[in-house]
């Protein structure tokens, strides 16, 4: 296969008017579709798929393609100005994004959020060239065992993940858990917790319990709170990242990067569990970990840039294989279809065009999104001097239009409302809400994983050990688990000691 | 005095004119089946299967009923159930229509609010192909190898789409006519399935034959047995399937229908049940279905209501049973 060849070939198509174009039109809206919380990519790209049908395949995969890394781009915006996440690959982002912007840096915040993008897109788009084929094996080693082994990882992870106490967390993680559970046995299809409402038997809904979490009860606090204040005050000085900023943000993109695109690849959650280890991974490595949930700049370079690197991933099992490891992939997938090409292992020699001709695409969307959104951050950061009796309202009506659209139900808009007030409690006792979403989110691939394990070993537990993936994985979940309960109790040891010193 | 009382009376009989006009509306609007468009709702996320079927129904349908424009939207969720649920209690008017398979599980699962009555099957359009496929280094090049290797080794696992799915209860109505002792793992799906294969989780899948044949040609997977006859759906045709095997055992065809709400007024239905006919005869059409390894099989909605369906129900409610899924 020759890698230049078909590449040089790629943009020998990719550059003409028509295509350039629809790549062009592909990444705008999926920005748009990004930054408004609630519309996901998987909407906007099922309404647009029948506009592809009269342009051939290589083009109408291009603009679906754009639409999807696009509102990867996007979905900081909401994150860092108003801590309401536009994806589930954006809670993270929330959590130093939104801190940030409160101190008045949301310039810089938004700025290292759309460089990072770029650097992890491209360079998830690098490795995809190189390695798709190896990587796509690698991808189906992972059986129900290893994810259940690497979902235990990211739960012991979770805990990282905020500022506060590690108990708090952990009864997030749990009420996370419980509500996963509500919705059809991922087994045997019967109802669990649904109490007869047909809107509930696929769950809860992660759209409307996120933005209620982050959406209405954002509102309901800052109700609380003021009285025609304005977000901040003080003059936003930068708009872009300054050097110290870099030099903080370098190590953690590169980091994040690799991971995110090797995450990717796999099935399942993988933007989303990327951008988490990539935090916890920056804050662990990082110099001053307590500035992490203060607004610390890695917290925000290293998730932007796991979660674009992740979308390059995601297309390795896609292309390679004719397997989609994402609903949206999925999506692409079902394109391909309508236009005659059945994607599977032969796509590359089959249709080369198509293939080179994404991969060339993706090169050139990046490049159009950082035009797109870097000229724009002088604009969002505007958005901040709104008062908030009219930020609060266009707030409202957003997570409204979002948690509706998703399936026309009135139960998502009193789900999301019920957890607006649920968050509201939540903040008001200091506990925070990332660990429960993403508790709700990985919970039940974990409990799905878990028993296709056990079916598989006929019951036995020895399948997670025997499998070498899983057991390392399992390993590391174990050193992570026990580290963090070493280092709470020595600090809980050195604090007694200290006040038992100060009263003696 | 004249005049005004005259401009009264043509302002009353305007009047009248314009609520008869507004009354006889439905009449006019019957007559003139299909003036606004069609949407044919699929249960399943876009892009998938039943999106990309539904897509081809519609451009046929426009093709041969005249003045229509037919669009496909999505409700999905529940496995299916939304998308019943949300087309039987639709208004009857022929422009709510659904694009699904059998959707009578939900009802025998008891999660259903709606009735088989509620809904009624224009008519069944095509058939959907399935297949059993294992990995390409499974010792099993011929499906009565491994079913000789099941019936010495019971438990072992086959991946399907999931407890409920037509597929599942069908290879399940398979293990029990063949006596092998299978236990399935469920997958989200025909992606999950293809992965499962190729990493050597599962010995056997139950998927859908157009997933399955991309992969088969590639060498990645191989389809060792299929549901139904091959050759019509595109597939090898020297595969044993269902009739050769096990002559006198039923069968659950995965039929796709065009179904409308109950009460839906008849004309409206005979003229989608005949644009249905005549497009299944279209040799574009019928090629079209067999690319995504579908095979037309057209069959009045009657015939599917009054005996296709009741037919299929019982099987499944025994199978059901047996699993202990329902008592």
């Amino acid at each position: 296969m020759d890698i230049f060849g078909g590449l040089l070939s790629g943009f020998h198509n990719v550059f003409q008017p028509q295509v350039l174009f629809y790549c062009f039109v592909g990444v705008f809206i999926g920005t748009l579709v990004g930054v408004l919380p609630g519309i996901g990519p998987v909407g906007a790209m099922s309404i647009l798929l029948p506009s592809t049908f009269g342009l051939p395949p290589a083009t109408s995969i291009i603009m679906l393609a754009g639409i999807y890394y696009g509102a990867q781009y996007g979905g900081s915006t909401t994150s860092i100005l108003v801590n309401i996440p536009g994806e589930a690959s954006s809670v993270v982002t929330c959590i130093d994004g939104y801190q940030m912007a409160k101190r008045g840096r949301a310039g810089p915040a938004l700025g290292i959020s759309a460089f990072g993008s770029f650097i992890g897109g491209t360079f998830s788009i690098i490795a995809l060239m190189f390695l798709v084929y190896p990587l796509a094996g690698v991808a189906v080693k992972f059986g129900p065992p290893e994810f259940f082994a690497l979902m235990c990882l990211a739960m012991t992870v979770l805990t990282y993940l905020t500022s506060g106490s590690v108990i708090n967390a952990v009864f997030m993680v749990l009420l996370g858990l419980i509500l996963g559970v509500v919705g059809m046995d991922p087994i045997s299809g019967m109802p669990r917790f649904v109490f007869g409402c047909t809107t509930l038997l696929d769950g809860v809904g992660m759209v409307p319990v996120v933005m209620g979490l982050f959406g209405i009860a954002e509102v309901l606090t800052n109700l609380d709170e003021s009285q025609g204040k304005v977000m901040f005050q003080t003059r936003v000085k930068d708009l872009f990242p300054n050097l110290q900023d870099w030099k903080r943000s370098i190590g953690p993109i590169w980091r994040a990067s690799v991971m995110g695109f090797f995450l990717g690849i796999l099935p399942g959650g993988g933007a989303a569990m990327s951008t988490f280890l990539s935090y916890t991974t920056e804050k662990r490595l990082s110099k001053h970990p307590e500035e992490f949930g203060h607004g610390a700049i890695e917290g925000v370079a290293g998730p932007e840039t796991a979660n674009n690197a992740a979308a390059g991933g995601a297309f390795v099992p896609l292309l390679a294989l004719g397997i989609p490891p994402t609903a949206i992939m999925a999506l692409l997938l079902g394109a391909l279809v309508i236009h005659g090409v059945t994607p599977g292992p032969l796509l590359l020699s089959q249709h080369p065009e198509i293939f080179w001709g994404v991969v060339a695409s993706m090169y050139i969307g990046n490049v159009m999104l950082l035009g797109l959104n870097l000229p724009l951050i002088g604009m969002w950061v505007k958005v901040l001097k709104i008062p908030y009796r009219l930020l609060m309202p266009l707030i409202l009506l957003c997570c409204l239009i979002g948690s509706y659209a998703e399936n026309e139900s009135g139960m998502s808009i009193v789900i999301m409302v019920i957890f607006g007030v649920v968050g509201y409690i939540l903040r008001k006792f200091h506990f925070e809400s990332a660990p429960l979403i993403l508790a709700f989110i990985l919970g039940p691939i974990m409990e799905t994983n878990f028993r296709n394990s056990l079916i598989m070993s006929d019951g036995s537990f020895a399948i997670f050990v025997t499998k070498p993936i899983s057991l390392i994985l399992l390993i590391i979940s174990a050193l992570l688990f026990m580290s963090t309960g070493f280092s709470t109790y020595r600090k809980t040891k050195t604090k007694v000691i200290d006040e038992s010193e100060s009263e003696g | 005095m004249r005049k005004k009382s005259l401009i009264g009376l043509v302002l009353v009989v305007a009047f009248a004119l314009c609520l008869g006009l507004d009354m006889a509306k439905p009449v006019w609007a019957q007559q003139k089946f299909p003036s606004r468009p069609i949407t044919i709702f699929v249960t399943f996320a876009p892009g998938g299967i039943s999106d990309i079927t539904a897509r081809i129904w519609a451009r046929f349908m426009e093709k041969y009923l005249p003045g229509a424009t037919v669009v496909v939207d999505h409700k999905p969720g529940g496995g299916g159930v939304v998308g019943y649920t949300f087309v039987a209690n639709a208004r009857p008017d022929g422009y709510t229509l659904l694009n699904s398979g059998d959707f009578f599980t939900p009802i025998l699962e008891g999660t259903a609010t709606y009735k088989v009555e509620d809904l009624a099957v224009i008519a069944q359009v095509a058939l959907n192909g399935c297949v059993l496929a294992v990995g390409p280094d499974a010792p099993w090049k011929t499906f009565q190898e491994f079913v000789d290797y099941a019936k010495k080794n019971p438990g072992a696992k086959w991946a399907h789409q999931g407890v409920g799915t037509s597929v599942y209860f069908r290879t399940q109505n398979l293990n029990k006519q063949a006596g092998l002792k299978l236990i399935g793992v469920p997958m989200k799906g025909d992606s999950e399935i293809i992965s499962a294969l190729l990493g050597k989780h599962v010995a056997i899948g139950s998927l859908s034959a157009g997933m399955a044949k991309a992969q088969a040609d590639a060498g990645k997977l191989r389809i060792l047995f299929s549901f139904d006859q091959a050759k019509g759906f595109g597939l090898d045709p020297s595969l044993p399937y269902m009739a050769t095997m096990f002559p006198n055992a039923p069968d659950i065809e995965v039929g796709l229908y065009l179904v409308a709400p109950k009460n839906t007024p008849k004309d409206v239905m005979d003229i989608l049940e005949k644009t249905l006919e005549k497009m299944t005869k279209d040799p574009e059409f019928i090629s079209e279905t067999m690319r995504i390894n579908q095979m037309v099989s057209f069959v009045p909605g009657k015939v599917v209501m009054e005996q296709r369906i009741p037919k299929k129900m019982e099987l499944v409610r025994s199978i059901m049973k047996e699993e202990g899924l329902i008592k």
